[in-house]
């Protein structure tokens, strides 16, 4: 074991950027974010004798770091809904500058997202895992993913379509400061 | 009609005026967002109308220009999703990580 601490800290150090950008998705908070990777860090050099020599590294930790936080959700879970509760209530009413806007509105629309197809878009569509990568690390079947993903699409087509209809169209900027300077009027 | 299966052209990479769109089989349905993506926007190209190979020239119905709109928030979804991945993953590694990782290991080394 010894002999193997240098290069999987080296290797666990790589990682951490990729990690901590899964954790945020996954809560949607930095402080608990760093908590979940810390904690991920220790599982995985406590248990590295339980890590198959030749299979991906980040894909395990990446494992690891989201059954952590299932199962830390799962004893939270009313706090969770409610703060869920309130990000819906952040989307109807955000700043009124169009080039952060869209990111926010994005940001606010992806937490909004099941945990489950969260995860499942920010494996594969921003951590670059295969399905069946994402497969593995989630413990469920491909197609399981597949559906996920394409939920995760509809739903967040659906929910930016709704927040801000004129949004990716050519006059993007200038209707959007003009719906949301001309009053509270477009509720959904 | 071949190349409704889908369009192995980035718009990104070159511009959509010079770019040769290269219709393929069984590219990836993100492909095909790109030329749906390119169908929205060439209203605004002012000259040179793209080598398409489409016989689309009249303005599409309501329920495709639904779907052209589809798309494209489809190809922001993609690239903020990446964006919000990337705003972390750019950050530096924290002091505490790599801290806590020295500290692993001097403990393996002295126990």
């Amino acid at each position: 074991m010894n002999t193997a601490s240098a290069p999987l800290k080296e290797a666990m150090l790589g990682l951490i950027p990729n990690l901590r950008a899964f954790a945020v998705s996954l809560c949607g908070d930095v402080e608990r974010a760093d908590d979940l990777v810390q904690e991920t860090l220790l599982k995985a050099w406590n248990h590295f004798d339980s890590f198959q020599e030749g299979t991906n590294l980040r894909a395990w930790l990446f494992t690891i770091l989201r059954n952590t936080y299932f199962s830390e959700c799962r004893r939270r879970r009313r706090e969770v809904e409610d703060r869920d509760g309130k990000r819906a209530a952040d989307l109807a009413v955000h700043p009124d500058q169009p080039g952060y806007l869209d990111m926010q509105d994005f940001r606010v629309a992806l937490n909004l997202l099941p945990p489950d197809q969260r995860e499942a878009l920010v494996l594969v569509g921003a951590a670059g895992f295969s399905y069946d990568e994402a497969a593995a690390i989630c413990g469920c079947a491909v197609g399981t993913i597949k559906s996920r993903v394409n939920r995760a699409r509809s739903k967040l087509t659906e929910l930016l379509s709704v927040a801000s209809p004129h949004e990716f169209g050519p006059d993007a900027a200038t209707d959007a400061i003009v719906a949301r300077t001309a009053g509270g009027s477009r509720q959904f | 009609m071949a190349g409704n299966e889908g369009w192995a052209g980035r718009a990104s990479d070159k511009g959509p005026l010079e770019e040769e769109f290269v219709p393929r089989r069984g590219a990836p349905s993100r492909a095909a967002v790109g030329k749906h993506l390119y169908i929205a926007y060439s209203a605004e190209t002012p000259h040179t109308q793209p080598r398409m190979q489409t016989t689309q020239k009249k303005p599409p119905p309501a329920d495709t220009t639904r779907g052209i709109l589809d798309r494209s928030v489809q190809v922001q979804i993609g690239r903020m999703l990446r964006d919000v991945f990337a705003d972390v993953a750019d950050e530096p590694v924290p002091d505490r990580f790599i801290k806590l990782l020295e500290a692993l290991q001097a403990k393996e080394k002295h126990g």
